[in-house]
């Protein structure tokens, strides 16, 4: 028996999944998934000044999956103007540019990039709690007279560690033929997203805006720049757990946080927030794959 | 009601207005409350306003540079240029603005309260916190400061997304390829020939024939100038008839003179409506004027004795070197101190690209008040050599004097530094001095400063001119006059 196996075998999965990625994350060795190519794409268009709305068209066209969904969002309640959509130039008319870029990444998050088969239910609870965290940003943003645009892929984004951290350990556990308890797997991720979430926001060269929220947004104060946006998403993702587990929180209770201090929303700005829960959970439910 | 703390003076708003009331009234030995809504000190002017817009101004400038020195630098723009790339001084010249401003009022005694204040009676102020908790603090004497925000024209939707206001635009994540800004008023010109020098396809409309209206005429012609030669485009005397964001990538904005214009973001710069929301003033029984502002008498007094009001909530000219005047002269009346004989020579300082700044009379008010009894000196800035070393050519100053005593009247500049500038015009003005106070004394060389010189001769030349000339019929020496200037 050599001295790793040796080792292994007397450690706990926990442990040894925390090693790995750990050792991974140190050395830059762990292999992180790519932008998905779609989203990637969308990305660039939509900040690219020389881009045209059919240059997203067409790339929207090429994918079948995005395609269907961008449909399927444009005649859906949220979104929906009361004629049926038919034709993705349709679609492109009804939503704007904008908003079709932020649904096309929103939906290709979804649909290539965690693949973590035996992890499928946490990795859908933790989109639909970065897509709720999306759609309240720009409520945040609305509220505040700041631009909606950035904050709603810091919402969509800040928690990308998370699913990364799952798909991960995930990979480890079938090649080293581990098992792994569901209390273990949260321990894990809650961990090391944040760590791998600060080395996917370099790799995927997103804005400074949104790499920086995403590695601060629960220490807002201490983000050295950013600072109100990292508390937006802070308060985004917040407004979003409470919305998807209401029975875990109590309206009364949430408005104390501080963040809402942070942010200079006072007791009447932070009811209006919260009563803006159903057109959340509305664009929620019509983003959702 | 329990009276929680009682002050002799209450400020709302801690803007530069704000500010100076409460110093005035410590220094004058009042204790002194400061409520401020936001969380930090300074208000539009500091967070929203001045500051960032010219930190903004200052990297338009400085990528400016590097594009003209190319050559040297291998310098190249980022296509997709992060707006916040070029804010990123903005945080610590903020912090370090605020922290003095914090520091210094509490050096000098004021209490400050962080949270909402509402006017229940004249000598009574209501304050509710962040947390929603209520106290009441009595005062003998109440100053509104409170400010302003963007007005948007119940027909456009400001979105905050697509189309914009003066508070949104700043957070916009990249640089958009076009914009459109309807307004030609000081925010409307600094944002419109920012942008434009960053590269972005600025189209800029309003009813008036030429932007700041109240600029000398050929100052604002240099303006456009410049603003055109960066590929963007002014369009005078035009209303728009609609305004909408077409659900796909463009703002669309139809004119009354048939013109539609496209373009990827708007800016809506149509004035500002004062911040008197919720500070309780009709039960006061004070009548807001247009734009929600705050009538007041010329001591700064509203309609109820003891309660006054200063800067942007009062209107125009909504300057912060005004407001902070009118904060010192409101306390000055409510003690009964002589403030000293009213300012009229307030200088005005637009920072578009390139500067403008204005003091004294402009040549139309001479005009009324002189009749022809004027004479205009001009300084070309390609004739400065200050301004040929720094490439500002394209600027000039214009200095008008009385023909019969010399004494300067007025000093227009349109170039950098022209906010800078203005003040050495504005001293001059003050100590009554005629233009050969800039030929008979030293100046240092080569600076911009050499304008007034050059300006200065050129009154001399054309006054000499004059006295050499026969006396002609009046007639001919109006023509003639007209010709001189």
């Amino acid at each position: 028996m050599t001295q790793e196996s040796h080792s292994t075998a007397t450690k706990s999965p926990k442990h040894i999944i925390a090693a790995e990625l750990e050792e991974g994350l140190n050395s830059s060795n762990l292999e992180l998934p790519v932008m998905p190519r779609v989203a990637s794409k969308v990305f660039t268009l939509t900040n690219d000044p020389n881009s045209e709305v059919s240059d997203l068209s067409k790339l929207i066209h090429s994918d079948q999956s995005i395609a269907s969904h961008v449909l399927r969002i444009a005649n859906s309640a949220a979104y929906g103007g009361g004629e049926q959509i038919v034709s993705l130039q349709q679609a492109v008319a009804r939503l704007g540019m904008n908003l079709l870029g932020e649904i096309a990444i929103a939906v290709s998050v979804q649909s290539d990039l965690f693949k973590a088969p035996g992890f499928e239910a946490q990795i859908t609870q933790l989109l639909r709690h970065a897509l709720a965290s999306a759609a309240y940003g720009k409520e945040i943003s609305r509220k505040r007279r700041r631009n909606v645009e950035g904050q709603f892929l810091c919402g969509l984004l800040h928690s990308v560690g998370k699913p990364i951290a799952v798909q991960l350990i995930a990979k480890i556990t079938k090649e080293k033929d581990l098992e792994l308890d569901k209390k273990s797997v949260a321990q894990l991720v809650g961990a090391f997203h944040r760590k791998i979430a600060a080395k996917v926001a370099v790799d995927w060269k997103l804005p400074e805006q949104l790499q920086v929220t995403t590695i601060y947004y629960k220490r807002y104060e201490s983000a050295p720049s950013f600072r109100e946006e990292s508390a937006a998403t802070y308060l985004s993702q917040l407004l979003a757990s409470w919305i998807i587990n209401p029975a875990n929180f109590k309206a009364n209770e949430l408005i104390k946080d501080p963040v809402f201090g942070f942010l200079n929303f006072y007791p009447d700005d932070a009811e209006d927030l919260l009563n803006k829960k159903d057109d959340v959970k509305a664009m929620v439910s019509a983003m959702e794959i | 009601m329990n009276i929680d703390e009682e002050f002799d003076l209450i400020v709302i708003g801690s803007g530069p207005g704000g500010q100076k009331a409460a110093i005035q009234g410590a220094n004058a030995g009042l204790k002194v409350a400061l409520i401020e809504r936001e969380r930090k000190v300074g208000g539009t002017c500091v967070h929203h306003g001045t500051i960032p817009s010219k930190t903004l101004r200052e990297a338009a400038l400085t990528i400016t540079t590097l594009r003209r020195n190319a050559d040297v630098f291998d310098f190249k723009l980022k296509d997709n240029m992060e707006v916040s790339t070029l804010m990123k001084r903005l945080d610590s010249v903020l912090g370090s603005y605020t922290d003095f401003i914090s520091e210094y009022l509490a050096s000098q005694g004021i209490s400050y309260f962080h949270g909402r204040a509402s006017i229940a009676d004249a000598n009574t102020v209501s304050l509710t916190t962040l947390k929603g908790s209520s106290s009441f603090l009595s005062t003998k004497y109440i100053v509104i400061a409170t400010g302003s925000k963007p007005r948007t024209p119940p027909d456009i939707e400001v979105d905050h997304e697509n189309i914009l206001d003066s508070d949104s635009i700043l957070s916009m994540i990249y640089l958009p390829r076009s914009l459109t800004v309807v307004g030609g008023g000081v925010i409307a010109s600094e944002y419109a020939s920012i942008f434009s020098l960053l590269g972005v396809k600025v189209t800029m409309f309003d009813r008036t024939p030429r932007p700041l209206m109240f600029m000398e005429p050929e100052c604002t012609e240099k303006f456009l100038n410049h603003f055109t030669t960066n590929g963007s485009e002014y369009i005078g005397e035009a209303k728009y008839e609609s305004i909408r964001w077409d659900s796909v990538s463009q703002v669309i904005t139809k004119l009354n003179n048939g013109t539609e214009i496209s373009s990827d973001k708007m800016l809506v710069a149509q004035g500002r409506i004062a911040n008197t929301q919720g500070l309780g003033l009709e039960d006061l029984g004070i009548e807001l004027g247009r734009n929600g502002t705050i009538p007041v008498d010329d001591n700064y007094q509203t309609s109820v004795e003891g309660v006054y009001a200063v800067g942007d909530v009062i209107g125009p000219p909504s300057l912060a070197s005004v407001s902070m005047e009118q904060g010192r002269r409101a306390i000055c009346h409510a003690l009964g101190t002589d403030p000293g004989s009213k300012f009229e020579l307030v200088p005005i300082g637009i920072y578009a690209v390139p500067e403008l700044s204005s003091v004294g009379l402009s040549e139309e008010q001479a005009r009324e008040k002189y009749g022809d009894d004027i004479i205009i000196g001009r300084a070309s800035f390609d004739e400065v050599a200050r301004g040929q070393i720094a490439g500002i050519k394209d600027g000039l100053l214009k200095m008008i004097a009385d023909s019969k005593t010399l004494k300067i009247l007025g000093v227009h500049v349109v170039a950098e530094g022209a906010t800078d500038l203005i003040h050495v015009g504005e001293m001059a003005i003050l100590n009554n001095n005629d233009v050969r106070v800039f030929l008979e004394n030293v100046m240092n060389f080569p600076t911009l400063g050499e304008a007034y010189r050059i300006a200065a001769l050129n009154i001399i030349t054309k006054h000499a001119e004059r006295l050499a000339r026969k006396p002609e019929s009046r007639i001919q020496n109006l023509i003639e006059q007209a010709e001189l200037n």
